[in-house]
């Protein structure tokens, strides 16, 4: 019973540290990969990059964008517990943009 | 002396209730670009409120391409549109719309709406706009 609480809180504080200044390395695919994505609004690089920085700092979720010419642009508000949830299911983003017409 | 503290103790009081009911506000850093990582001139419109956008001058403008929006949260979270808008010479918009269908109309780009922004969002809100 110890034990599992002691577990329990440090994955609470883990989440809390994470949530409060830590960076999350973050594997995103993007279809199609020369996609450009946006972290906040700034620019981080090609969709075909293995793992995004992502920085919370005080805020409580991410705004990742994806766009490509041709394409319906892709834009996710995510928190610290969508990003977890994703990757310990999936091990990965895999986002595909919609053509445009 | 005790009519002093009197006067300093409501003081603090009545600083410390109106920091209580005050709206927070936040302010955004505002871009628009389109899907060629282009910036677009717009307008940033809060909770449909077309005509005060273009009031408080609201505007991307293409010499100014990022526009610092304060924003009250008097509810949980606020929908911001970002509309396209064509300018003159003189760095005036023409045609600034008065409701989401006339922005439609008077622009190559559709509208994009973000709801649920929140205080705690990130500062800079990118709106990507596609065109018609």
């Amino acid at each position: 019973m110890l034990r599992h609480a002691l577990r329990c809180s440090a994955a609470v504080s883990t989440l809390t540290l994470m949530g409060c200044s830590s960076a999350l390395y973050v594997p995103i695919k993007v279809d199609p990969p020369n996609a450009m994505v946006y972290v906040n609004g700034e620019k981080v690089g090609l969709a075909n990059k293995t793992n995004l920085k992502i920085e919370f700092g005080q805020n409580e979720r991410v705004c990742v964008q994806a766009i490509a010419p041709g394409f319906k642009p892709l834009c996710k508000m995510l928190t610290v517990e969508d990003i977890d949830r994703q990757l310990s299911t999936f091990r990965e983003f895999d986002w595909h943009l919609d053509q445009d017409r | 002396m005790p009519n002093r503290t009197n006067r300093i103790l409501l003081l603090a009081a009545g600083a410390m209730l109106a920091s209580c009911g005050s709206v927070p506000t936040r302010t955004f850093q505002i871009r628009a670009i389109n899907v060629n990582q282009e910036p677009v001139p717009c307008v940033v419109v809060i909770n449909d409120d077309w005509t005060g956008a273009a009031e408080r001058n609201q505007f991307l403008t293409p010499s100014s391409p990022t526009l610092k929006l304060p924003v009250q949260f008097q509810v949980p979270a606020v929908t911001l549109t970002a509309a396209a808008l064509q300018f003159d010479a003189d760095g005036k918009p023409l045609n600034v719309p008065s409701s989401r269908s006339q922005a439609i109309d008077f622009s190559d780009y559709l509208t994009e709406v973000r709801e649920d922004v929140r205080a705690t969002d990130p500062d800079v809100v990118l709106f990507v706009l596609r065109k018609k």
